[in-house]
């Protein structure tokens, strides 16, 4: 590197690391507080070494169900990612790729339905899953929310850049537009649907609102309901807290890190097509 | 007259009666004993520090010991979860099967005709005996009431009591903790501003204060405690209007607005109070005998903790009752109900509550109970002592207005206590101010 | 759920302006149908129909149980003219959009500047820049609520080493609210941070040479060349974060443990419609709430839009 490039960076580098140390700090004492000695963590100026009390987690495991919050949460989590893939994929394909009467109309209404924030829709959800008798169930976590017009869009966007001649060439073989869709659509459509697999995965594992709402028993319940009640009813014991915190945190943030290029990918790519 | 009609007659005179021994319980009309199986399901927010591995022991106790009826718990982990989940359960038909609820809880379900009427299996074979009726406490039972008829059962009663640090009032020259607030005013500023040395009594960081004042509905009971100690009350006769609004409500929450002007108490939120306790940033606070395995556990064995009773106010000396009792829903089949009265007669079994009452700090429902754990308890083991001062406290208490509304204008006066005690509104505005929305709610529902 | 403030608003609304048959369709018949029959099925059942049946449970009142008792408009001039805690909920809102909107995005768009050079390991710094966002909400503000704490928190430890005396955070009616917004700019500055620096990958770098090479410093550059060119995507992270912003729930809910916080300081109307439906389970003054949120997203999104049109460049 040469001086006057070093000179160039070096402020930007200097700015970027401040950022860096205020966005992770956070981050950083929540593993540090989980893995305190119990009577001690707070004081001034703030401990920012561990005493490396593992046992906290020990605690924290036994005081509320988390083995169960945990199974709870990764399968409603696939159940509704697979669902969201499977309607966003079936409905992008059909907006994109066929031609039917009304098409157009129906895309508007749909896109027009993106406007309606979800809280407005709580009270006639929340009879309509009474009436159905699904209140306090894996399927209240599902099924509703199962459509994503984001997704739909995104695979609209991506089957539109699909050159008309591979249909063509399909058809020639035979094919019909399921097939089509499931041996030539989808293996091309990998990156796009990856990027929708993986928002859904994390808003999945991070939903708390409608949970809140909708579940009564710890059978059904998912982990950030589970943590936020450990958080109103220990909260005596922020080491616990913490540990609680950092295991909540610890699968989503790894599926992250190891993911990251085609989730921040995607979000570049998606955000900025039009 | 059907004989469920009969029966409840029956039930509303001996309960009528204080029990009396002159009403015929076993007439030919009662209810036989439960013969089919049943599972039930209780929901109940016993869920922090020894509560749920003891409300757990008991139903695995219950459980084994018969085979008619099996009962799952669900833990709903707070009041207030506990209370818009059954709701929402009501809403949705779908309720369990029973459940723990204060008074007023009761009568919101009540008014939703969602309870079930238990007097039927208070009277029936394997329902309660005279005896029963007469060993629990009165005040407690009475809670249990709603228009004179018992719709629940009492299971986990609390008083507020003070707590204190004995070491830190010793070294201070306190020998003894306050018996009304205008001592403990002048023995909270002592504490606030000595310069504690020993081990027991100084804190980590150094800094101190003589005690706490949290947003925390504890903290909005313990005045309404407070306004009935200074000679007020909070509705009025016939519960259709506040009655707060008057010297009394306004000297009880200036008392605390002075006391964190004045840095004296310290101003925090939630259960800050029980953690300050413990790490001697207070000397002192008033809370309910409940918490007591919580405050035990942030305490340690950092120094010796202690309880005495509530100050007392310029007219008495008492305190508003807290914790729940158990209720039926009527959703559930008769079978059911049947199999819930008998969890709940389980539950507030002598051997049953004197269990509970140690594990927990929570007061046995029984007299004979209590009198049981004179001698193999309160003066035998270490916590004894602290804990029996609530059972000392008891025949003072008495029970907050049960009225459907109440809970939610709990949450709304607590506001306003907190502006006042922030200094954001005089006593008599925020009094006012709470006033206006709880008569609005009493009226209009 | 949240349904990911959806990336791609502003090519969403572009193209639904547009909408037409798609380049490559191919004749389908009564196929189409049936592949759109699951999405639609969902969309329709709960979304579409719950946002037409929410405003007739606003003439009611009711408890979810009883018989629905009707008001006609009673709720809403109840609503519109006597709760004062609504206005505050109203204001309050606005309060934390105004707080987190300009602020985010101004800051998003520095470390997006700052981000876009050559530089070694910028792969790294974006993902960990991006980090909080992906974290979920009720454990980080668990985090937060110990940094703000009065006593012992970091926050006042960091004021204080820079002479500012520290203030009461979340048990204080005045700075609850500064608390929020600044746990929400960290939560969500990463994101809007990628989703600008893609806009800026988009601008080819021989128009900000040119400048350079007509004498240009670097903010007049940026002004002049690179700030028209990056309009489309500067509106697009208005719309989305406006939206986001205005349905403020979880991290209130958090910080002030389901009360809304000293003198309900930071109520809003995303936390205020929840407490009213399934606190108090007043459904029918819930939908009404419901309804006029409603209207007030409408509206802000259609002036956005009308706005957008003058001052948004276009390639």
């Amino acid at each position: 590197m040469t001086a006057r490039r070093a000179l160039e960076l070096g402020p930007r580098y200097l700015l970027l690391a401040l950022a860096l140390v205020l966005f992770l700090f956070p981050i950083y004492w929540m593993a540090v507080l989980s893995l305190d000695a119990p009577q001690t963590p707070f004081g001034l100026p703030p401990k920012l070494w561990p005493d490396w009390e593992f046992n906290n987690f020990a605690s924290a495991w036994k005081a509320v169900p988390w083995g169960r919050y945990f199974l709870n949460t990764v399968f409603i989590a696939a159940m509704y990612t697979l669902l969201v893939c499977a309607t966003s994929v079936l409905a992008g394909y059909a907006f994109a790729s066929m031609s039917f009467p009304g098409k157009a109309l129906i895309f508007a209404c749909v896109l027009g339905m993106y406007m309606v924030p979800q809280e407005v829709t709580l009270v006639p959800n929340y009879v309509i899953l009474a009436k159905l008798t699904w209140l306090n169930s894996f399927q209240a976590q599902i099924v509703p929310l199962g459509a994503s017009i984001f997704g739909i869009f995104l695979m609209r966007q991506f089957f539109l850049t699909l050159p008309k001649d591979l249909w063509e060439a399909a058809q020639l073989d035979g094919v019909g537009h399921l097939r089509f869709l499931l041996l030539i659509g989808l293996p091309l459509a990998r990156p796009a649907l990856v990027t929708v697999a993986l928002f859904h995965l994390v808003a999945a594992w991070n939903s708390f609102l409608w949970p809140l709402i909708v579940t009564s028993d710890d059978s059904v319940r998912p982990i950030q309901v589970g943590l936020s009640s450990f958080a109103a009813a220990d909260s005596t014991q922020p080491v616990l807290l913490a540990a609680g915190a950092v295991m909540t945190t610890l699968p989503i943030l790894v599926l992250f890190l190891v993911a990251q290029k085609q989730l921040v990918g995607g979000i570049a790519a998606t955000g900025i097509r039009g | 007259m059907r004989w469920q009609e009969i029966a409840a007659l029956a039930a509303l005179l001996v309960i009528a009666c204080g029990g009396g021994s002159s009403t015929t319980t076993s007439s030919a009309e009662q209810l036989p004993a439960l013969k089919n199986p049943v599972t039930i399901t209780f929901w109940h927010a016993m869920h922090g520090g020894s509560q749920k591995p003891t409300i757990t022991q008991l139903a695995d106790q219950f459980n084994s010991s018969q085979s008619l009826v099996k009962v799952n718990l669900v833990d709903q982990v707070d009041y207030p979860t506990l209370l818009s989940k059954t709701v929402a359960s009501i809403a949705a038909g779908q309720p369990p099967t029973a459940a723990q609820c204060y008074t007023g809880w009761a009568d919101q379900y009540n008014k939703k005709k969602a309870l079930a009427d238990i007097t039927q299996f208070i009277n029936a074979k394997d329902g309660f005996s005279q005896g029963d009726l007469k060993d629990f406490f009165a005040p407690m039972l009475n809670d249990g009431k709603l228009n004179g008829k018992q719709y629940t059962i009492p299971f986990n009663k609390s008083v507020y009591v003070l707590y204190y640090n004995e070491e830190m009032f010793k070294e201070a020259g306190l020998p003894a903790p306050p018996k009304n607030w205008d001592e403990f005013v002048t023995d909270a500023k002592k504490l606030a501003t000595y310069n504690f040395t020993s081990p027991q009594t100084r804190s980590q960081d150094g800094k101190h204060w003589g005690t706490d004042f949290s947003q925390n509905q504890s903290y909005e009971n313990l005045w309404e405690s407070q306004v009935v100690e200074n000679g007020g009350t909070l509705v009025n006769g016939d519960k259709t209007k506040t009655a707060f609004n008057s010297s009394a409500g306004r000297q009880s929450i200036q008392m605390w607005a002075d006391l964190v002007k004045s840095g004296v108490a310290h101003r925090v939120s939630g259960f800050d109070d029980e953690a300050d306790l413990g790490s001697k940033h207070i000397g002192m606070m008033v809370n309910t005998i409940a918490g007591y395995s919580f405050v035990k556990k942030s305490v340690g064995d950092g120094f010796m903790l202690k309880t005495a009773l509530v100050p007392a106010g310029t007219k008495s000396q008492g305190v508003e009752m807290a914790g729940t009792n158990v209720c039926t829903f009527s959703k559930a089949t008769p079978d059911e109900q049947h199999g819930a009265f008998l969890w709940t007669k389980f539950l507030t079994s002598k051997q049953s509550t004197e269990l509970w009452s140690e594990k927990t700090g929570y007061m046995p429902v029984r007299q004979s109970a209590a009198q049981d754990m004179k001698t193999t308890f309160y003066n035998s083991n270490p916590d004894g002592p602290n804990i029996q001062t609530a059972v000392t406290q008891l025949p003072r208490a008495f029970s907050g207005p049960p009225l459907a509304v109440w809970d939610e204008s709990m949450s709304d006066i607590l506001i306003e206590l907190v502006n006042i005690v922030d200094g954001k509104k005089s006593d008599s505005q925020g009094l006012s101010d709470a006033a206006k929305k709880a008569d609005d709610l009493l009226a209009n529902g | 759920m949240e349904p990911l403030s959806s990336v791609s608003d502003r090519s969403l609304l572009r193209t639904a302006a547009r909408s037409g048959p798609g380049r490559s369709a191919v004749a389908a018949g009564w196929q189409g149908y049936a592949f759109l029959t699951p999405a639609l099925f969902i969309l329709v059942a709960f979304l579409l129909i719950p946002t037409i049946w929410v405003f007739g449970i606003s003439l009611f009142k009711w408890d979810f149980i009883g018989d629905p008792e009707f008001l006609g408009l009673r709720n809403f001039v109840r609503l519109l003219t006597e709760d004062e805690l609504f206005r505050k909920a109203v204001f309050q809102t606005l309060y934390f959009v105004v707080g987190t909107v300009p602020t985010g995005m101004a800051l998003s768009l520095l470390l997006a500047v700052l981000l876009n050079a050559r530089l070694p390991g910028r792969g790294l710094f974006r993902a960990l820049l991006f980090s909080p966002y992906v974290m979920p909400v009720i454990a980080t503000t668990v985090i937060w609520q110990w940094i703000f704490n009065p006593d012992y928190g970091v926050m006042n430890a960091l004021l204080n080493a820079f002479q500012i005396p520290g203030v009461g955070w979340v048990r204080s009616a005045d700075w609850i609210m500064p608390a929020i917004i600044i746990y929400s700019l960290w939560h969500f500055t990463g994101y809007n941070t990628v989703i600008f620096l893609a806009g800026l990958a988009n601008i080819p770098p021989e128009l900000e040479e040119a400048a350079h090479v007509d004498g240009a410093g670097a903010w007049s550059t940026f002004w002049k060349v690179t700030w028209p060119l990056l309009s489309p995507t500067t509106y697009f992270v208005l719309f989305i974060s406006m939206i986001g912003s205005f349905k403020v729930f979880v991290q209130v809910y958090q910080f002030t443990l389901g009360t809304g916080g000293p003198d309900r300081a930071a109520e809003t109307i995303g936390f205020y419609l929840y407490q009213e439906a399934f606190q108090h389970f007043r459904a029918g003054y819930a939908s009404a709430i419901s309804v006029i949120f409603f209207l007030i997203i409408v509206v802000v999104t259609g002036a956005q839009m009308r706005f957008a049109s003058r001052w948004v460049f276009y390639r």
